[in-house]
């Protein structure tokens, strides 16, 4: 006997974590190659595949070959993009890195991860008190 | 347990009364037994109001977090609130259900 | 495994601009400086942008850990540019025709310069933190 005890949303939470705490690492690399001559800023999105992941569009898309990008139905497989940066910084060594706008993803990306984990910590809760016989007999 | 046992249960005032401290938005408790017309009043009700309360602030829940997870929406105390108030309705939904169990049961052992 | 990578990547970015510093903190206390050989000469820290690896040789295996770079002084080059000449024919280093090859530091350059490198450590330092902290909040989850 399988039940279905977590939903979706559960693991979209659980995956968003995932992703955010990668692109926290793309974002350190970014501040720490401030000044690297020649480095190009990175970026990484997820958002998009996520949505379309849960469905959450207009229309639900269909996959017709296996090595499509994630069209929709497989939170799991959400894996988001990484590229170049494309800004106006423009500096006579190369280097892309546009350091106040890292330090504001960095702390978008910092209160996102915390609420992803808070939500998680308040489902997950809601859960255990509801199998732990919801307080009563 | 049926629900038509705990309508003849709900006519009993003392039980009533009991449960009369539970205050929600939506239902109202009939303090003499007597079935308001249209308004919530027997235990049956209770729970299935609770019961859609529950359902329908999870399903909200659910909704708001996936926007925010898939940044539709930059909304943060929305999603949390709206998780609390999934929180909330559900545990109330506990305890009404605690409730109606032990009025049950209590009925139960009457000597009739 | 990823907020240990970051925390690698930012604590190189770290150790980079302390390096950074040495050589600004050197170049401001030799700014007058000069020998029989020839005047200090001014030294400039080269980054370079390496993948971070938790095992030196292990193969980079996809995309993200290709993007995860952190950073390395590879070398500390001297700066090309001529020394500044000063005409005094009494030091006891001065050329035959009277000038002194002073180092060409610009005590100026070097202020500009340290407030960079001060605010690339902070930057740094702040990275560790939100690594950090989003780790800790990560165990809060079973509590």
């Amino acid at each position: 006997m399988s039940i279905k005890v977590f939903d979706h949303t559960l693991d979209a939470l659980s995956k968003s974590l995932d992703l955010r705490s990668q692109k926290q690492t793309i974002i350190s690399s970014n501040i720490a190659n401030a000044e690297t001559p020649g480095y190009q800023a990175k970026t990484m999105d997820f958002e998009g595949e996520l949505a379309n992941a849960l469905e959450l569009g207009d229309t639900v898309l269909e996959r017709t070959n296996e090595q499509h990008m994630n069209a929709g139905g497989k939170i799991d497989e959400v894996k988001g993009e990484i590229y170049n940066q494309i800004n106006n910084v423009v500096r006579e060594d190369g280097n892309t890195v546009d350091r106040d706008a890292e330090m504001v993803s960095l702390a978008e990306n910092q209160i996102m991860y915390s609420a992803a984990a808070d939500l998680l910590k308040k489902k997950l809760a809601l859960l255990k008190y509801a199998i732990s016989d919801g307080g009563g007999h | 347990m049926t629900f038509n046992t705990i309508d003849s249960i709900s006519r009993l005032g003392n039980l009533g009364d009991g449960i009369g401290k539970i205050n929600t938005q939506q239902m109202e408790i009939a303090e003499s037994g007597e079935s308001a017309s249209g308004k919530a009043s027997t235990f049956g009700d209770l729970l299935k109001g609770a019961l859609q309360d529950a359902n329908q602030s999870q399903l909200e829940a659910n909704n708001v977090v996936n926007e925010l997870v898939a940044g539709r929406t930059k909304d943060l105390h929305g999603a949390m609130i709206a998780m609390e108030k999934a929180d909330v309705n559900f545990r109330l939904l506990a305890q009404v259900r605690n409730k109606v169990i032990d009025a049950y049961r209590e009925i139960m052992r009457m000597q009739v | 495994m990823d907020f240990l990578s970051s925390m690698r990547i930012s604590a190189s970015g770290l150790e980079a601009q302390t390096k950074r510093m040495e050589t600004i903190s050197s170049n401001l206390a030799n700014a007058e400086s000069t020998s029989p050989d020839g005047p200090y000469k001014r030294k400039d820290p080269v980054f370079t942008a390496v993948a971070d690896r938790a095992h030196f040789g292990e193969i980079l295996k996809n995309q993200m850990d290709e993007s995860a770079q952190g950073v390395m002084v590879s070398e500390v080059a001297e700066d090309a540019r001529p020394p500044r000449l000063v005409y005094n024919p009494s030091h006891p280093h001065a050329r035959p025709d009277g000038y002194v090859e002073m180092p060409n530091v610009n005590s100026v350059e070097e202020m500009a310069n340290m407030v960079s490198a001060q605010r690339s450590y902070e930057a740094n330092i702040t990275a560790l933190n939100a690594a950090k902290s989003m780790a800790i909040k990560a165990l809060d989850i079973g509590k």
